[in-house]
């Protein structure tokens, strides 16, 4: 275990990124779901892009909880490896890419 | 944890993360960038040209998204077993890709159709 424990505000940059990519998840998600409903596009392209802002609000709520966990691994010197949080964001990007190519295929 | 070896040092784990992060915000960005592309009206791009750009930007990001997991996980059992990282995947292919469309469409601008 590394004497220096976060110098470099790792965990502050990695929690930014988090509330990035949740964010553009979840409003893209948003965006494009509503944007869908109002011109009338299949559900079956309006369905995975809710699912993706779904995912952007679950990561998003849990910010704080992932940041206060590492914090506590970094100070405790315990492992660091969690895939939950990241399971989800994968889920809601890849339904967002699946979102997207259905409306270029159908458009 | 998937594999024996040693922890690696927290900092390059969470390098790690955000990389993977950066990964899923790229292929989100390029889908942006294809609905958008789908979505312009027939006057500005011919309507094969805008589907053909269109469905390049998706297939990148589609491409991205897939193997960000992956990768993810290949990285962290390397650092775990402190063996070299595996190359940067389809960041060649991206560039290109993006630079392709973009060179296209700038085509198509300039030619007003």
């Amino acid at each position: 275990m590394s004497p220096l424990w976060d110098e470099g505000l790792q965990n502050e940059r990695t929690r930014l990124a988090w509330v990035r990519t949740a964010a553009v998840l979840a409003v893209s998600g948003l965006g494009a779901a509503g944007t869908g409903l109002r011109i009338g596009v299949p559900p079956v392209i309006v369905a995975p892009f809710a699912l993706a802002a779904l995912c952007g609000a679950l990561l998003l709520a849990r910010t704080g909880v992932r940041y206060q966990r590492v914090q506590r691994a970094l100070h405790g010197g315990a492992p660091l490896d969690e895939r939950a949080d990241a399971v989800i964001a994968w889920l809601g990007t890849l339904a967002v890419a699946a979102g997207a190519v259905l409306f270029v295929l159908v458009r | 944890m998937d594999s024996p070896g040693n922890e690696p040092d927290p900092r390059f784990t969470l390098a790690n993360e955000r990389t993977f992060l950066t990964w899923l915000s790229t292929s989100l960005a390029l889908s942006a960038g294809g609905v958008a592309m789908a979505a312009v009206s027939e006057e500005v791009f011919v309507p094969w040209m805008r589907t053909l750009l269109a469905l390049t930007l998706v297939c990148l990001s589609a491409m991205s998204a897939a193997m960000a997991y992956p990768r993810w996980r290949r990285v962290q059992r390397a650092l775990r077993s402190a063996a070299p990282l595996p190359p940067p995947a389809i960041a060649p292919l991206l560039g290109y890709g993006v630079a392709a469309v973009a060179v296209l469409a700038m085509i198509l601008i300039l030619l007003g159709r």
